[in-house]
């Protein structure tokens, strides 16, 4: 049985609260983080930033496998908190804004698994493209709205979401700010699968375990070659692809692995 | 002015919703649509409730949209409300059933074959009275009626046309029953304090067989019937229905 856990009613099993406006928990290998400030729809504001970094910093340290983000409550998140934003100077946004937690989810080498459990709408939608997959429920809802506010998607919108979607879609997504659905998500590539409402945690964390009972190190190393796909040229990322592979074949775990293939048992992993 | 649309709790976990609008046969007014869409969501969002039955004041369940409520623009009237309408009957995870006495006309066909269980009388009248007014069906009728009753729906979705509560219940569209309201209300009634998460589940069930490409069907709806609201004979198929003669359409 898989521990039943609802965004709407996180409940903490063997856990340890970090900070307020982002919940950690740990389950086994498995981190779980909750976007919490549920009365603002999980708005991202500075202190959510900090927080996210410190749970991220946390989970590094005691060696999760895999961490799942989700919101709690009954959003995602719909994105920056527009408040806090507009009382900043443009200096501060440049200097700081909420370039740590992307550069903290960019040195983050386990696999991160958003969890849409409502509306991901602008920084939502960003964080959760900044995720290496997206699963939802089915009543999430996706979008890049910034452009009714007069301002345009800031930390990937236009730019994660259209090497995803394509062009076109990503232009009418941007210029329109209208939000889709989950299966309509689903249908173009944004989300890997959409499942029940109530089941969307149990999945998750499913999907967590299968990745976390793989070789740790192969893990990091096919998700920093997955991800290098979409910032090289076909060539340099085959050669890049092709030296991570030559370090797995060399690794602890990639011998053990190939061997207990070979004498037909199963792998114990060292990482 | 009285309410258009009159929700009233039966009990903790179901919600009654009247289309209030008797003395028009319930035509759906852009404020009743707006009415209605917020009656349905309200009945949505909140945890309680499990059944909403759906059904109209007096004569008629509803004649779908009022001629005289429709915006230029008729892609955009599908698109903000009756869509919107469909959408929140079809894809909420709680179970709606609607009881349809005396007449159901346009769109008032599509808002009942939204819902879960779809009660009405043997001499009910079902009218798909869109070509009359040189449009197409609306609000998923296309989708729905031929997902529900198969290619024997085909002919009132092509030509338009009228058929009986006893005929619908043939088509596998209605179940006919003598009281539809009291009955609908018994039967939520039982759902509401039955198994409901498995209700509700087999209904995501259901839609994921039967109404997977809804959504996407409505927007090519809309663009449609948008089209449609431009042309000569929309304008003639209006004109005529206000000055209630026959119209004459050109096929233009």
């Amino acid at each position: 049985m898989l521990p039943r856990l609802r965004s709407a009613e996180p409940r903490y099993l063997g856990v340890s609260k970090v900070a307020g406006t982002v919940l950690y928990e740990k389950v086994k290998d498995i981190g779980i983080v909750r976007l919490n400030r549920p009365e603002k729809l999980n708005a991202i504001n500075m202190e959510m930033v900090e927080d996210f970094v410190e749970v991220f910093n946390k989970a590094e340290k005691e060696g999760v496998k895999a961490v799942i983000v989700t919101g709690n409550g009954r959003a995602f998140s719909a994105g920056a908190d527009v408040s806090e934003m507009l009382n900043m100077s443009i200096e501060e946004v440049a200097r700081k804004g909420h370039m740590p937690m992307w550069e903290r989810l960019r040195t983050f080498r386990k696999p991160v698994i958003a969890a849409i459990n409502g509306i991901a709408a602008g920084g939502g939608l960003e964080l959760a493209m900044a995720c290496d997959m997206i699963i939802a429920a089915e009543s999430a809802q996706f979008g890049q709205p910034e452009i009714n506010l007069g301002i345009i998607p800031g930390a990937g919108g236009t730019q994660r979401l259209t090497r995803t979607v394509g062009k076109y879609k990503g232009m009418e997504l941007v210029l329109t700010g209208k939000l889709i659905s989950a299966w309509e998500a689903y249908k173009r590539g944004l989300v890997v699968k959409v499942v029940p409402d109530e089941a969307l945690m149990d999945e998750a964390i499913r999907l967590a375990r299968e990745i976390a009972s793989k070789s740790g190190f192969a893990v990091e190393l096919a998700k920093e070659a997955v991800n290098r796909a979409l910032e090289t040229t076909l060539s340099q990322g085959l050669d890049f692809e092709r030296r991570q592979f030559y370090v797995t074949l060399a690794s602890e775990d990639g011998k053990e692995g190939m061997r207990a293939f070979v004498e037909k048992r199963k792998p114990t992993w060292k990482t | 002015m009285g309410a258009e649309v009159i929700v009233e709790d039966k009990g903790d976990k179901i919600t009654l919703i009247t289309l209030n609008r008797p003395d028009k046969l319930n035509a759906m007014s852009k404020e009743l649509r707006e009415t209605l869409i917020k009656a349905i969501r309200d009945f949505n969002r909140n945890p309680n409730k499990r059944v909403a039955v759906i059904t109209g004041a007096g004569r008629a369940f509803t004649v779908g949209a009022d001629l005289y409520s429709m915006s230029d623009d008729l892609a955009e009237d599908l698109r903000s409300s009756f869509h919107v309408i469909i959408k929140e009957i079809r894809f909420s995870p709680k179970i709606f059933i609607s009881a349809v006495k005396g007449v159901a006309a346009g769109a008032g066909i599509s808002l009942a074959l939204a819902t879960d269980i779809r009660l009405t009388t043997k001499d009910t009248r079902f009218v798909t009275a869109f070509h009359n007014i040189g449009l197409a069906p609306d609000s998923g009728l296309t989708l729905m009626m031929l997902r529900l009753a198969g290619v024997k729906a085909e002919k009132y979705l092509l030509l338009g046309g009228e058929f009986n509560g006893e005929e619908a219940e043939k088509l596998g569209l209605f179940e006919t029953v003598e009281d539809p309201l009291k009955e609908a209300l018994d039967r939520a009634e039982k759902i509401a304090n039955g198994p409901f998460k498995s209700y509700s589940a087999s209904k995501r069930l259901i839609n994921r067989v039967l109404y997977h490409d809804l959504e996407e069907f409505l927007d090519y709806e809309a663009s449609m019937q948008g089209a449609l609201g431009k042309t000569k004979d929309f304008n003639e198929g209006v004109t005529a229905f206000k000055e209630r003669r026959t119209p004459v359409f050109r096929g233009e």
